[in-house]
């Protein structure tokens, strides 16, 4: 079909739409970011050139590598939120009937379908010092002072699982359902007792999946911006954060460029890692 | 000696299985044959323990093992997908049940070793299953199962997936293997040719019920049901009047058709019995033959070692097949009349 010799390039062709956009608006716009964080800047004026001093400022300056590894925390913890709460939620997807199953489907990916302000204005309400649980907890006497929810990277760690539990979900479930449930029930008739069955058979063979999962939930928490400007308050900053003040604020667009390859940079090596941890043990 | 007793699975209104009752004694290779659907393989599942009946019970050596899990039950399991551990080498594969019996590792070696070389698979210890053909993971999937002696080997239609030529050569390899380590067996098919060359005995099911239980022999000569004269091999099943008695035969007919059959004394009018096909002789016509039955043939199907022959007599049709005679034998043309001779022993009389 498309494969066949004398058709390959046709199929090709198919792909030059998809490819237009992406030199559009990816791959022509990091070109330019890269020239760009390599270009001097000097009271507001941009020189052109080859020069690393933007790096150097930004691995020096005290402030660029503390909110990278702020940002690398908050991105962890809500990767391993997701992928802790995620399994559990697509083992039951599995488990249901149809009509169970698209509620939790439907249940999981409704939080993608509010916006994002509804969403963490809906939240400040929760968890906010006079929020829902706030102020129940005070009624009921459990404490006496309020407790800190937010504007911390609890507050927007939850904010932001809130979301993203679903792409840890999915990609879990749909290598749970691919497993043959005829391989865990010879397991348990070799005599694997139920948990047996789960460690040995199931979770190895859902790996890929939740490495999936945790690699999509971690590059989309590594650019949070949004949720910890309004959860945060001032007092989570993340790199994306970072990005916009220096491009936005300060106009140095050079550093702001240098801040946002390394930010890449960061994302690239923690999932080739990721990813050499997971070959080395398949 | 494993014992089913009224074994029973209602799934809402609808009856899966019923009153399935039935013995495995030491070493015997039991069948359960029947069109899919039945309720054979339901029926398997709650011998292993994946599905609860709702009525009845499973004996193993004696203990009712009705409400134990699958994985305190000692059953070997082969599946059609063989359903091997994907990210597990062989010998991993088949050490698996023996490790989660806590086996020493120095055993669990031994073991898989001799469980490898039963099956012919000592060189392929460290391959992985995606590495092996259909054949080689089906006999990895037997090691498996065998490795840890159960009580009762059940296999699922363990040979489904193979080509025709493997299928007949892992028959007999399975046969052997279950012969010599005189190991309980409850096979579950839908191929009648498969039951009836490996079995001591075969279950045939239909409709979630067994509607009868013999040896191959028994079952394909003295069939009770017309279902299961058709469905294991081919038969020609006929509704004839009772026309008479000639000595201790009793002659049935219609239009045409005369056969003379041992029947037991009955008052009823017309009876249902069952031909096989290579039970109907063909001869040439011979006019002044007293009482022949001629017929027409229909259509000729040629397989090679036999020929199967449609042939009309009055408004019946009667199958029959010959054993291909080369040159020289007796093969009728297409249109041709034929005599046809019916032993009365080879009319057998149906229940239903």
């Amino acid at each position: 079909m498309l494969g066949s010799e004398d058709g390959s390039w046709k199929a090709w062709l198919l792909l030059l739409p998809v490819a237009a956009v992406y030199a559009a608006t990816f791959v022509v716009p990091l070109g330019l970011i890269f020239g760009l964080s390599l270009a001097e800047f000097d009271a507001g004026v941009v020189t052109p050139g080859f020069d690393l001093s933007n790096y150097e400022a930004a691995l020096t300056d005290g402030l660029t590598l503390p909110i990278l590894w702020r940002t690398v925390e908050l991105a962890a913890m809500v990767t391993i939120g997701a992928a802790v709460m995620g399994y559990p939620v697509a083992l039951q997807m599995r488990r249901s009937g149809p009509v169970l199953r698209t509620v939790i489907l439907a249940l999981i990916v409704a939080p993608l379908l509010t916006s994002v302000i509804v969403r963490n204005v809906a939240w400040l309400l929760v968890l906010g010092r006079t929020g829902f649980i706030n102020e129940t907890l005070m009624a009921t006497g459990l404490i006496s002072r309020p407790l800190p929810l937010m504007y911390n990277n609890f507050g927007v760690a939850l904010a932001t699982l809130h979301v993203y539990l679903t792409f840890a979900a999915l990609p879990i479930y749909a290598a749970l359902v691919s497993i043959d449930r005829r391989i865990e029930e010879s397991a348990a008739s070799l005599g694997a007792s139920p948990s047996a069955v789960f460690w040995r058979v199931t979770f190895p063979l859902s790996r890929s999946g939740l490495i999936a999962g945790c690699s999509l939930v971690f590059i989309l928490s590594m650019g949070l911006y949004l949720t910890p400007a309004i959860m945060g308050g001032s007092f989570v900053v993340t790199t994306p954060m970072l990005i916009t003040d220096l491009a936005r604020n300060q106009y140095n667009w050079p550093l702001a460029s240098a801040v946002s390859v390394l930010l890449l940079l960061a994302i690239g090596l923690i999932l080739m890692a990721t990813m050499s941890l997971q070959r080395r043990r398949g | 000696m494993i014992v089913l007793k009224s074994l029973t699975k209602r799934f809402g209104e609808v009856t899966a299985v019923r009153d399935v009752t039935l013995t495995v004694t030491p070493g015997e290779f039991v069948t359960l044959l029947g069109p899919s659907g039945c309720g054979k393989t339901t029926t398997l599942r709650m011998i292993a323990g994946f599905t609860a009946p709702t009525g009845g019970r499973v004996e193993m050596a004696g203990t009712d093992v009705t409400g134990r899990p699958p994985h305190r039950r000692e059953v070997g399991l082969v599946f059609q997908s063989y359903a091997l551990f994907p990210h597990m080498s062989v010998q991993d594969n088949v050490g698996f049940g023996l490790k989660m019996r806590k086996r020493p590792a120095e055993e669990v070696a031994r073991r898989v070793d001799e469980a490898l070389g039963l099956v012919k698979l000592a060189d392929f210890a460290d391959r992985y299953p995606s590495a092996l053909s259909g054949g080689q993971q089906q006999r990895v999937a037997l090691a498996r199962a065998l490795v840890i002696r159960p009580q009762l080997l059940l296999l699922d239609e363990p040979f489904g997936a193979l080509d025709k030529q493997l299928r007949d050569h892992m028959q007999i390899e399975l046969r052997t293997l279950q012969r010599q380590l005189a190991l309980p067996t409850i096979f579950v098919t839908h191929d009648q040719g498969e039951a009836l060359s490996m079995s001591d005995r075969v279950a045939i099911m239909n409709a979630g019920e067994v509607v009868q239980i013999g040896t191959p022999t028994e079952l394909y000569e003295r069939p009770r049901t017309a279902f299961v004269a058709t469905f294991l091999g081919r038969s020609n099943v006929l509704e004839l009047d009772v026309i008479g008695r000639e000595g201790p035969l009793t002659v049935l007919g219609r239009a045409g058709l005369r056969l003379h059959a041992t029947l037991p004394q009955s008052t009823a009018s017309t009876r249902r019995v069952m031909v096989r096909p290579e039970r109907v002789a063909m001869r040439p016509p011979d006019a002044g033959a007293p009482g022949a039955m001629t017929g027409t043939v229909r259509a000729a199907n040629y397989f090679g070692q036999s020929i199967d022959y449609p042939i009309e007599v009055g408004a019946e049709t009667v199958e029959a097949m010959s054993v291909n005679p080369g040159a020289g034998g007796f093969l009728p043309e297409i249109g041709a009349e034929v005599d046809l001779e019916i032993a009365s022993d080879a009319v057998w009389p149906l229940d239903d």
